[in-house]
C-alpha cells in the first residue's frame, strides 16, 4: 500500500471514521514487522532504541508528512503501541531464554549491547500485568501502553483513545499504583 | 456464576476500587481512615485493596514515568543543556518542533540566543548529511534584516537543532499597523530586501508570513526562520526522477503559494508570491484571502477559481488604487512566470511607485488572469531567474537563457532546481577562503556526494549542448578534486574520485573531437589535458603506473603542441613544465632512471624561467619548489646526497616564503611540513642522522595542530605517519633502539588503519610493509633475530601481495631486495 493510502487513512480515522482503524492496522503492523524483522536481526543497539528507530522508519515510509497534523501522527502511534510492546516484550522473554539456555556467553554479548536483564524481567512482568489489568479494564491498560511503550503525552493519549484528558491522568495514576504493587509482589 | 459474568463482576469491583482510590488521594491524610470507614462499609477487602494501592502510590516515585521507547518526546526541555546553551524558558512550539529563549557564556557573560528544537521525526543518516549542508550555506547569510544562524548540530539523542540571533520584537501580525502609507511601504521595502539579499545567496525563504517578520521598536524589521523550512525540507529523501524535488513541510498554507500548496518546492517566484501576501495584509491589515479552516487542496482550488480582492476595495482606501492595486495583483498572479521575477524587482515598481514614476506591472494583469495564461510559453520569466543564478557559478547567461527558453516549463523548473543545489554545493566547496581552513574536510565531503547524484542528472539531459558539457566536465573534475586529489586535502576516495576524473575524460574527449574554430579547440585540449594530468596524479598513487604514465604523455605531448602555438603564453610554460615532472615521476618510479634527470632538469629550468617572470605566483613558486624535490628524489637515489640536500633545502626555502605570505592557511602549514620531513629524510639517507632530527621534530610539530584540527583528513594523516615513520629510523641509527621500536608500533598502527580506509591506495599498502620491515631492523639491531624474522616476513607478504596485483614500484621492489638481504642475515643467527 503506498504512502497516500495510510495518510487518508489517517484523516479518516481522526475525523471520526472508526472503519478506517481496520484498513489502517494491518498496513502498519505489516510494515512494522518486516521493520523489526530487520532491526533485531541486526542485534546491535539497545532494542528499545531499534524500536524507536523503527517506528519512525515506519512513519516516514508510511505517511505523507505534508499533510498530517499532530493528531494524526498520535493515532499513529497509538496503532504502534501495542506492537512495540509486543516487540519489546518478546525480544526480553527471548534474551532471557537464550541466557538460560547459552550460560555466560550469551550473557557477556548482552552485557556489551547494555541491554539489563532486569530491565527485560521488568518488561515481561510488566506485560504480564498489563494482561491482567486489560481483563478488568481495557482502556485503562491502553492508556499505560500509550504512555509508557511510545511516550504519548497526556493530551495525545486523550487524542488517540477519543477520552477526555483528566480520564487519561486518572487511569494513568491508579494504573501506575495498581502495576507497581503487583510488579512489587513478584519482586518479594 | 458463568465466567463471562465474573469477568463482569471484576471489572465493576475495579472501577469501584479506582473511584474509592482516586477520592481518596484528594484528601488529607488525616481524612483518610473516616472517609474509607464510611466508604468501605464493612467491606475489609474494597479497604484493604486501597490501603495498598494508596501505598503503592506513595512508593512509586517516577515508576513508569519514562517511557521505555519514547517516540513524542517531552513537551518541553527547558533546563535541560544542549551543547554550550542552557535552554531557559519557551519561546515558541509548532509542528516542527519548539523554539528556546537560551544562553550561553561568552567571556563570562550570558549571551541571549533563540534555540530551535527540531522533533520533526527520527532522520535518516542521509538525511542529516544533508541537514548539515544546508546549515553551512545558512550560516553565510548575514544581512541586518534576517536573523543570523550562530550555530546547529545535533543533540545526544539524535534531534537536530539550530542557533540563531534572538531579537527582541513585535510580529508584524501583532503589530499595530497605524503608520502612514509611506512608511508602511518602506517598512515593506526593508522585508523585500533582505529576501533579496537571501535571494541572491540562493536561499529560498519558503514560509514568509507575518508571524516571522519581527519589527522592533525604531520600526526596523528582522526575518526570522530564513531558508529554515528548506533546511527541514532536507529531511525529506528526494526521487530518483525529480532529485530536485522534495516536499514542504515547514509552509503555513494561509501564507503560501499555489505551487507550493501543490507540492512543489519553493522558488524565489514562490517567496515573490508570499511578499505579495504580505504587502496585502500590511496595505489593508487584512489577510488576501480568508484562510481559515480550508485544507490546503481548499486553499489551492479557491486561488485557482478565485481572484483576489483588489486591496483598494476591501480597505476602502483610495489612495491604495491604480499602482498599489495593480502592484499586488501582478506579485500575486497564480502562475508563477507571471509574477516579478524577483523580489528586487517588485521592490522597484513600490520605489517606483514613491518616487511617482510608471510602474512595470500594467493593469492589465488584473484582467489577464492567470489560468488565461496556462498555454503560454512561460519560459521567459524563469529564464529570468536563470540568469541571477547563472552569473553566481559563472555559467554563460545567453547559453543558458537560450537552452531554458526551448524547453517546457515543467523540465525549466526541474533544472531550476538541479541548477540550484548544483549552485550551492559548487559554491560552498570552491569558496577557497574556507575550503583552506582546517577542519573544513569533512562538510566538503557531504557536499560532494550530494552534488554527485545531481551532475549526473544534468550530463543526462545535456547531451546536445557542448558549451554546457563543458561545464560538467568541470564540476565532474572539482567533485574529482574533494574525494582524492593526490597532494590536496582530500577524503582519500581514490577510486571514486578516478571515476568522477573518467566521467570528465569522457566528456571532454569528445568535446575535442567536434569542429570548431581554432581558439575553442586550443581551450578543450588545455582542459583536456589537465583532465588528464588529474588522472595520471590518481593512477600513480594507486600504483597502476604504466597507465599513469600513459596519461602523462598524452598530455605532455598535447601541451608541447599547444606551446608551439603560443610559445611566449606563461600558462602553456607551465603547462608542459608540470606535465614533464608527472611524467618525470611515473617513470622514475617504474624504474626508468634513465631520462628522468634530463625531464626533471627541464622542469626545474621551466619553472625557474617562471618564477622569474612572476617571482609572486604562488603556483610558480608551489611548482618550483616540486621540481626541486623531484631533482633531489633522483639524485638521492643516484648517490648523490650532497646535491640532493641542496635542491631540498631551496625547496624548504620556498614553503617557508609560502607559509609566511599565507598564515594560518592549512595547505602552507601543510607543505612546509612536507618539506621538512623531505629534507629529514635526505638527511637522514645521506648519513647525517644529527642533521636530520631537527627537520623531523619540526615536521612533526607542524602537522600535529593540523591533524588535531581535522583528523578526518587522510592526507594530513598519511603525511605524519611518513615523519614519524623517518624520525623512528633515524632513532635506530641513533642507537635509540626502544624509542624508535615505540615509535614504529604507534605509525604501524596509524597506517594500517589508514590503509583499511582507502584499499585504493597501494602506496598506503607499501607504507604498513615498510614499517614492518624497520620494525624487523630495530629487532635486529637488538639482536631478536625471532621476532626480526617474523618483522620482515609479514612485510615481504605485503610486497608480494601488491607484486600480484601489478601494483608495486620501483622503490618496493628494491625494498624487497633490502629486506631479503636482511632476512637471511637474521635466519643465519640463532632465534
Amino acid at each position: 500500500m503506498s504512502a497516500p493510502d495510510v495518510t487518508q487513512l489517517l484523516h479518516e480515522w481522526s475525523s471520526g471514521n472508526k472503519a478506517a482503524l481496520d484498513s489502517l492496522t494491518p498496513v502498519v503492523y505489516d510494515e512494522l514487522r518486516r521493520l523489526a524483522g530487520v532491526y533485531l536481526r541486526r542485534e546491535r543497539m539497545d532494542h528499545t532504541l531499534q524500536a524507536t528507530a523503527l517506528v519512525h522508519e515506519a512513519y516516514m515510509k508510511l505517511v505523507d508528512q505534508r499533510q498530517v497534523r499532530w493528531q494524526n501522527r498520535a493515532h499513529f502511534f497509538g496503532i504502534a503501541a501495542q506492537m512495540i510492546r509486543r516487540i519489546l516484550v518478546d525480544h526480553a522473554r527471548g534474551v532471557r531464554a537464550a541466557k538460560r539456555g547459552s550460560g555466560a556467553v550469551a550473557l557477556s554479548i548482552d552485557e556489551a549491547l547494555g541491554v539489563s536483564e532486569k530491565r527485560d524481567l521488568e518488561l515481561e512482568s510488566l506485560d504480564d500485568a498489563l494482561e491482567t489489568l486489560a481483563k478488568v479494564d481495557p482502556q485503562q491498560a491502553r492508556v499505560v501502553e500509550l504512555r509508557f511503550f511510545t511516550g504519548l503525552s497526556i493530551e495525545e493519549t486523550a487524542e488517540v483513545l477519543g477520552i477526555s484528558e483528566s480520564t487519561v491522568k486518572r487511569d494513568w495514576v491508579s494504573a501506575k499504583a495498581w502495576l507497581f504493587r503487583e510488579l512489587s509482589r513478584i519482586g518479594t | 456464576m458463568t465466567g463471562e459474568s465474573s469477568h463482569a463482576a471484576a471489572a465493576a469491583r475495579w472501577q469501584r476500587v479506582k473511584e474509592v482510590f482516586e477520592h481518596a488521594l484528594e484528601l488529607r491524610p488525616a481524612e483518610i481512615t473516616p472517609y474509607l470507614d464510611g466508604v468501605c462499609d464493612g467491606d475489609a477487602d474494597l479497604r484493604e485493596e486501597v490501603l495498598s494501592l494508596l501505598a503503592a502510590h506513595g512508593d512509586a516515585g517516577d515508576f513508569l514515568e519514562e517511557a521505555v521507547v519514547n517516540l513524542a518526546a517531552p513537551v518541553t526541555s527547558a533546563g535541560r543543556r544542549i551543547g554550550p546553551y542552557k535552554l531557559e524558558s519557551l519561546l515558541g512550539q509548532g509542528g516542527m518542533g519548539e523554539v528556546y529563549l537560551s544562553t550561553r557564556e561568552v567571556d563570562g557573560y550570558p549571551m541571549q540566543v533563540a534555540l530551535k528544537l527540531i522533533r520533526h521525526s527520527a532522520l535518516t543518516p542521509r538525511a542529516l548529511r544533508r541537514f548539515r549542508m544546508e546549515r553551512r550555506i545558512l550560516a553565510r547569510l548575514h544581512h541586518p534584516g534576517i536573523t543570523s544562524l550562530i550555530d546547529g548540530g545535533i543533540t545526544d539523542d539524535g534531534l537536530p537543532y539550530l542557533v540563531t540571533e534572538f531579537v527582541a520584537g513585535t510580529p508584524l501580525d501583532k503589530f499595530t499597523n497605524t503608520l502612514p502609507l509611506r512608511k508602511r511601504l518602506e517598512l515593506f521595502l526593508d522585508i523585500c530586501d533582505a529576501v533579496s539579499f537571501a535571494h541572491r545567496q540562493l536561499v529560498v525563504h519558503g514560509d514568509l508570513k507575518p508571524g516571522n517578520i519581527l519589527v522592533n521598536a525604531e520600526g526596523g524589521i528582522k526575518l526570522l526562520d530564513f531558508g529554515i523550512s528548506r533546511l527541514l525540507q532536507a529531511s525529506d529523501d528526494t526521487t530518483e526522477e525529480h532529485p530536485g524535488a522534495t516536499t514542504q513541510p515547514a509552509m503555513t498554507p494561509a501564507w503560501t503559494s499555489p505551487e507550493q500548496l501543490r507540492g512543489e518546492p519553493a522558488a524565489i517566484t514562490s517567496d515573490v508570491y508570499s511578499l505579495g501576501r504580505l504587502l496585502y495584509f500590511i496595505l489593508t491589515n487584512q489577510q488576501a484571502l480568508p484562510a481559515e479552516r480550508l485544507s490546503p487542496m481548499q486553499l489551492y482550488e479557491r486561488l485557482r477559481t478565485n481572484a483576489v480582492e483588489k486591496p483598494s476595495r476591501r480597505s476602502g482606501q483610495k489612495d491604495l488604487e491604480g499602482d498599489l492595486d495593480n502592484i499586488v495583483a501582478k506579485t500575486l498572479e497564480f502562475e508563477p512566470a507571471e509574477r516579478y521575477r524577483s523580489a528586487e524587482a517588485l521592490a522597484d515598481d513600490i520605489r517606483a511607485h514613491l518616487g511617482s514614476r510608471p510602474i512595470f506591472a500594467h493593469p492589465h494583469t488584473w484582467r489577464y488572469r492567470c489560468r488565461k495564461f496556462i498555454a503560454r510559453n512561460k519560459a521567459g520569466v524563469s529564464a529570468g531567474v536563470f540568469a541571477v543564478l547563472a552569473l553566481i557559478i559563472g555559467l554563460g547567461v545567453a547559453l543558458w537563457q537560450a537552452r531554458i527558453a526551448q524547453r517546457n516549463y515543467e523540465q525549466a523548473q526541474r533544472r531550476f532546481q538541479d541548477v540550484r543545489r548544483l549552485a550551492s554545493t559548487i559554491l560552498s566547496e570552491t569558496d577557497d577562503a574556507i575550503a583552506r581552513l582546517p577542519g573544513a574536510t569533512a562538510v566538503r565531503g557531504t557536499l560532494v556526494r550530494n552534488s554527485l547524484q545531481y551532475l549526473d542528472g544534468l550530463a543526462r539531459d545535456s547531451a546536445d549542448d557542448p558549451a554546457l558539457q563543458d561545464e560538467l566536465a568541470g564540476a565532474y573534475e572539482r567533485v574529482g578534486d574533494v574525494l582524492g586529489r593526490p597532494g590536496t586535502l582530500n577524503l582519500g576516495e581514490m577510486g571514486a574520485a578516478l571515476q568522477s576524473y573518467r566521467k570528465a575524460e569522457g566528456i571532454r574527449r569528445a568535446l575535442a573531437a567536434l569542429p570548431a574554430p581554432p581558439a575553442d579547440i586550443d581551450r578543450r585540449e588545455e582542459a583536456l589535458a589537465n583532465t588528464l594530468m588529474r588522472i595520471s596524479s590518481i593512477l600513480r598513487a594507486t600504483g597502476e603506473l604504466q597507465a599513469a604514465l600513459d596519461a602523462d604523455r598524452s598530455a605532455l605531448e598535447m601541451r608541447r603542441k599547444l606551446l608551439e602555438r603560443a610559445p611566449s603564453n606563461p600558462v602553456r610554460l607551465r603547462n608542459v613544465a608540470s606535465s614533464v615532472n608527472s611524467a618525470s615521476t611515473s617513470l622514475s618510479l617504474l624504474g626508468g632512471f634513465r631520462g628522468v634527470i634530463e625531464l626533471r632538469q627541464e622542469g626545474l629550468a621551466l619553472y625557474e624561467q617562471l618564477v622569474k617572470a612572476n617571482p609572486s605566483s604562488v603556483d610558480d613558486l608551489q611548482g618550483l619548489a616540486l621540481a626541486h624535490v623531484r631533482m633531489g628524489s633522483i639524485l638521492s637515489h643516484e648517490n648523490e646526497h650532497a646535491r640532493a640536500v641542496k635542491h631540498y633545502r631551496e625547496s624548504l626555502r620556498i614553503h617557508k616564503q609560502l607559509r609566511a605570505g599565507h598564515p594560518g592557511q592549512a595547505q602552507f602549514e601543510m607543505q612546509l611540513a612536507l618539506a621538512h620531513s623531505h629534507l629529514g629524510n635526505a638527511l637522514r639517507v645521506a648519513g647525517d642522522q644529527r642533521g636530520a632530527l631537527p627537520e623531523l621534530l619540526e615536521s612533526e610539530s607542524l602537522y600535529l595542530p593540523l591533524v588535531n584540527a581535522d583528523p578526518n583528513e587522510v592526507r594530513l594523516r598519511t603525511l605524519l605517519a611518513t615523519t614519524r615513520f623517518r624520525l623512528a629510523r633515524v632513532y635506530t641509527e641513533l642507537g635509540e633502539v626502544p624509542r624508535a621500536t615505540r615509535l614504529l608500533r604507534a605509525t604501524l598502527e596509524e597506517r594500517r588503519m589508514l590503509a583499511e580506509r582507502n584499499p585504493a591506495n597501494a602506496g598506503a599498502r607499501g607504507e604498513v610493509a615498510e614499517t614492518l620491515a624497520a620494525l624487523g631492523d630495530a629487532a635486529l639491531k637488538q639482536r631478536q633475530y625471532g621476532a626480526a624474522r617474523a618483522e620482515f616476513e609479514n612485510a615481504l607478504h605485503i610486497f608480494g601481495e601488491l607484486r600480484k596485483e601489478g601494483r608495486s614500484n620501483a622503490a618496493n621492489e628494491e625494498e624487497v631486495r633490502r629486506i631479503e638481504a636482511r632476512l637471511a642475515e637474521a635466519a643465519k643467527r640463532r632465534p
